[in-house]
């Protein structure tokens, strides 16, 4: 069963999706939504097979919603949109397909059939989220788990990222959150620009950096201007100096 | 330094003034020229005569220019014109008359001659009559050349008016029928009409009204509020068949607002900001209120309409500017009404944005 959920601000465009959707036998619709915040969370959630995203949303855009996901376990995303001549450009680099609305029974089945060939070959799966990112350039900010719903948070704020298995933890002055991301993947998201990794399970925002002191076999030990204490790997040291100019 | 009177010597009359004088000092020369090759006669003599005329008359025209009396009296109509002006055609034939030979006679007086000219009982009449004629026919060209000045800007101000709204009309085309509002309308009838043939008819044919309203209204500059109103109507209907349950449309027309003209396509631009901001970009469930009231100016002398468009959902953030819709709807309101019509747009107190458009209800200045 292919589990799809429907994101659209407009009810109307909602219900053509989900009376096609459902008069499919191979299809179940595992929700609707008609803003970006609570389609991601529900991405987050339910993990769906495929997303049909309005791009035009209040709140956070379609592409908005595409940036913020994990490009490993993202869901294949059909891109649903009005007019939108430049986004169109994105939606060829890695959407599984797009509808232009208005779009006809015949055009919508012709999205499915993509949609059935990519979830029957994942290793063919180019990522919608990567083509988002690039589209909507490097993402300044990043949506968290708080509580019940998500938060977004600067990416100035954020003090350092350390992985933890399939988790990664996002520390800022008062908070820790637990994101269910890889440091890999989240790294990519958030550009290198502000970011570097000192080892393989945790990368500092450079601007937080206080102090080095070197330890055995050339690690470091990094203090940071909260007074967290981390360990620079060898391996990463050169990266760091050349980044930081020292 | 803005002086909001025109210096004289900029005054549109000053060609006609210097024409009118160079006129008279011929005449005045024409008169004593039998004089000149007399003799007998010492050249002063005809000298006095030609320039105590030509003396008293730029004297005269000056003063006339100063006062800028033609420029402030309305040119229409034109008899009123020339009654209000003949007024002082008694002071200034007399005038002209008592000055002239008083000079004259002065002149003579210290140089020793004697002024010799008809008997008073003939000359005054005869100075008299022509004085009043060629005052007449002064004010003759005066009205001409106003006239035609005023034609000429008229016509200035029709083709920046016409221009205003052949932009407003580009840019509601562009704005209206902005591709998202079409695209999406379109996929709303897609949907309805699989399950509610009448409700996707209905939607259809607003949609084909508004099309024809906004390629139909370039005919006219302005039309009857309810007109307009009904153009806004055809709108939120869309709207809210799109936005189904999260938008609540109130109107308010006060009684006698209907009839006022408008200018054509003022408010649909406010209206569509009031969507686009106030429901577009939020998720719950807003309300827009269009509200027309017919009340005193601020000076309480003229009657002015006021039309608000309130949305809740949205904030006017600090430094913002107009789009091309506000910028637009602005320079029309200028065009036809000069500082007598606004728009504001402010945050409300109890959340929401309220844009306010206001004009006079008796006529635009073209």
């Amino acid at each position: 069963m292919i589990r799809a959920i429907v994101v659209d601000d407009e009810e109307p465009a909602r219900g053509k999706l989900i009376r096609w959707l459902g008069s499919e036998t191979d299809i179940a619709v595992a929700g609707e939504y008609a803003d970006g915040l609570s389609a991601l969370q529900a991405i987050g959630r339910d993990s769906p097979d495929v997303v049909f995203l309005d791009v035009q949303m209040p709140g956070l855009s379609g592409l908005q919603v595409a940036a913020q996901l994990e490009v490993a376990t993202s869901p294949l995303l059909v891109f649903v949109t009005a007019y939108d001549a430049h986004a169109l450009a994105a939606f060829d680099l890695g959407a599984v397909d797009y509808l232009l609305k208005p779009y006809d029974e015949e055009r919508f089945r012709r999205a499915l059939d993509r949609v059935r060939e990519r979830l029957a070959a994942p290793e063919h799966r180019r990522s919608a989220v990567l083509a988002a990112r690039r589209h909507i350039g490097v993402s300044e900010r990043l949506l968290v788990p708080a509580g019940d719903g998500l938060r977004m948070i600067d990416s100035a704020q954020i003090h350092c990222l350390e992985a933890d298995d399939n988790y990664v933890h996002v520390h800022t002055a008062d908070h820790s959150y637990l994101l269910r991301r890889t440091l890999r993947d989240l790294l990519q998201q958030l550009g290198d620009q502000r970011f570097v990794r000192i080892h393989k399970s945790a990368a500092v925002n450079i601007a937080e950096i206080d102090g080095l002191t070197p330890l055995f076999k050339g690690d470091y030990e990094l203090r940071l201007r909260s007074g967290r204490v981390l360990r620079l790997s060898r391996r990463f040291t050169s990266e760091l100096f050349s980044r930081t100019g020292g | 330094m803005a002086d909001a009177r025109p210096s004289w010597s900029r005054s549109p009359l000053v060609p006609l003034a210097a024409l009118w004088g160079t006129l008279w000092t011929l005449v005045a020369i024409i008169e004593s020229a039998y004089t000149i090759h007399d003799p007998a006669i010492p050249r002063w003599q005809p000298l006095t005569l030609i320039l105590s005329v030509t003396v008293t008359i730029a004297v005269w025209l000056t003063f006339e220019l100063r006062s800028a009396r033609y420029l402030r009296f309305p040119l229409e109509p034109p008899r009123a014109w020339f009654l209000h002006h003949l007024r002082w055609l008694p002071i200034v034939a007399g005038g002209y008359v008592v000055i002239i030979f008083g000079a004259r006679h002065a002149v003579f007086a210290m140089a020793g001659g004697n002024y010799r000219h008809l008997p008073w009982a003939a000359l005054v009449p005869f100075e008299l009559v022509k004085a009043a004629i060629f005052y007449c026919l002064w004010l003759g060209l005066v009205f001409g050349t106003l006239s035609m000045l005023k034609t000429r800007e008229q016509g200035a101000t029709l083709a920046l008016v016409q221009k205003a709204l052949v932009e407003a009309q580009l840019a509601q085309l562009q704005a209206q029928l902005r591709p998202h509002f079409l695209f999406n309308t379109l996929n709303t009838v897609s949907s309805l009409m699989q399950v509610d043939v009448a409700r996707a008819d209905r939607v259809l044919t607003r949609l084909g009204d508004l099309l024809r309203a906004s390629l139909g209204a370039g005919s006219t500059m302005t039309v009857p509020l309810e007109q307009e109103l009904n153009l806004l109507r055809l709108y939120a209907e869309i709207m809210q068949e799109r936005f189904s349950g999260r938008v609540q449309v109130d109107w308010q027309i006060a009684d006698g607002a209907s009839g006022i003209p408008v200018p054509a396509m003022i408010l649909q631009p406010i209206l569509e900001n009031a969507f686009r901001y106030g429901i577009e970009q939020t998720t719950g469930v807003e309300s827009i209120r269009v509200a027309a009231t017919v009340g005193r100016g601020q000076r309480m002398v003229s009657t002015v309409l006021t039309v608000h468009i309130y949305n809740s959902g949205s904030t006017l953030r600090d430094g913002w500017r107009d789009g091309i819709g506000l910028t637009n709807c602005r320079g029309r309101l200028r065009a036809l009404y000069g500082d007598a019509a606004g728009l504001d747009l402010s945050n409300y107190p109890e959340g929401g944005v309220i844009a306010s458009i206001s004009l006079p209800v008796h006529g635009a200045v073209a």
